[in-house]
């Protein structure tokens, strides 16, 4: 009997020890694991489609929509703020490495040197700053939502490429994993629940998408009016629909949820300004 | 002994004069500036805490910061009874949502 219950020990204090061993890495691949053992009919780079996913219907809308977005003057838009030279000459082209095409799939990034998350909305900031300019509000979608709606195609097609290094950005990481399983509001739901643990469920008459690929694609164009939503702005949106008052777009509390939501994306490719209902 | 008994003394009229004027100092300082019952008052004062705690702690719900917003309303009013009953369910929402952050994660964590 003792022998038993020292094995059962030795056993149990083997699962505490893997499972605070788990990687980023690991978590990942727990959560595509989760999504694919429920739909295993529906391929991994096919969640960047998210909720299209699950219907065909809403699938041929989308690229039928896609085929002349309706909203290309609001991204012809972004383009001239992404052009415009600043004050002293420089463009925010002059802030990135390839002239900002194949960069946004490194964001958010973690800088070990302010010792936070860095979201590519925060990157442009920090080149109008640098430059001399004023920063945007990050939840300004006629500033900031426009730039990003143009600035993240010239990312389009690169795979998400989210890197959690050092204690620090585990931190961070971590935090933004607490935020997504964490329910929240008076509805009591929590990110994970939906879309994790219900993914593919019809709610209300909406069916809930899958959290891999959902970091894509943004910002988007939504519903009939074609609003901009940057990622940080629906995740607001999502809260108040929990009746959870939002938090601030930008803050750190967000930050370190895009990260963890993103990292949750990895080896998926971009393709930003996309419709979505 | 005699100034033992003068402290005593000037200590029950501080707490009488307290009991007095405390709940008016306390009746004009909710936000409306408008004269309430000192339970409205203090129903008021206490949700706009705890409301303002539950911000603080990113776990306000939407429910308890419009409860708030109607308690705020009332007061303006000099409604002391929908008052009471707005801060009530301010304070009760706000509650939840902070205790809301203690409950077990969910999904595949």
């Amino acid at each position: 009997m003792k022998q038993l219950i020292w094995i059962m020990s030795c056993l149990g204090w083997l699962a505490v020890s893997a499972n605070a061993q788990a990687t980023p890495e690991d978590h990942r691949l727990q959560v595509v694991n989760a999504v694919q053992k429920l739909y295993p009919a529906i391929k991994f780079e096919d969640y960047v489609h998210g909720a299209l996913a699950f219907s065909a219907d809403a699938k041929d809308q989308y690229d039928a929509i896609m085929a002349f977005p309706p909203y290309d003057s609001e991204i012809e838009k972004g383009a001239k703020l992404w052009a415009t030279p600043f004050k002293n000459g420089k463009r925010y082209a002059d802030c990135f490495p390839q002239a900002g095409k194949n960069v946004v799939g490194n964001y958010p990034l973690f800088d070990a040197a302010t010792k936070k998350v860095v979201t590519f909305e925060m990157a442009l900031n920090q080149c109008r700053t640098a430059n001399g300019e004023a920063p945007y509000k990050h939840g300004d979608m006629n500033t900031m939502g426009l730039l990003t709606a143009y600035a993240r195609t010239l990312s389009d097609g690169m795979k998400m490429n989210i890197k959690v290094e050092g204690q620090d950005a585990l931190a961070a990481f971590e935090a933004g994993q607490r935020f997504f399983h964490q329910r929240r509001g008076q509805l009591n739901f929590s990110c994970a629940g939906c879309h994790i643990n219900h993914v593919g469920n019809v709610l209300r008459t909406e069916y809930l998408s899958m959290a891999p690929g959902q970091a894509t694609h943004w910002p988007a164009f939504r519903g009939g009016d074609y609003a901009l939503f940057t990622l940080q702005r629906r995740y607001a949106a999502c809260n108040q629909m929990v009746r959870l008052a939002p938090l601030e777009i930008g803050g750190e509390e967000y930050n370190n949820l895009e990260y963890y939501h993103s990292y949750l994306s990895n080896g998926l490719p971009l393709k930003a300004s996309v419709f979505r209902k | 002994m005699k100034v033992i008994r003068n402290v005593v003394r000037m200590m029950a009229g501080g707490v009488f004069l307290l009991g007095i004027t405390g709940p008016i100092v306390h009746a004009a300082e909710n936000t409306s500036g408008a004269a309430l019952t000192i339970d409205a008052a203090e129903a008021l004062s206490n949700a706009e805490f705890l409301v303002g705690m539950a911000k603080s702690k990113k776990s306000l719900w939407t429910t308890a910061a419009g409860a708030l917003t109607q308690a705020q309303e009332a007061a303006k009013k000099q409604d002391s009874e929908a008052v009471i009953r707005h801060s009530a369910v301010a304070s009760e929402q706000a509650f939840l949502g902070m205790a809301q952050s203690g409950y077990p994660l969910t999904g595949a964590d």
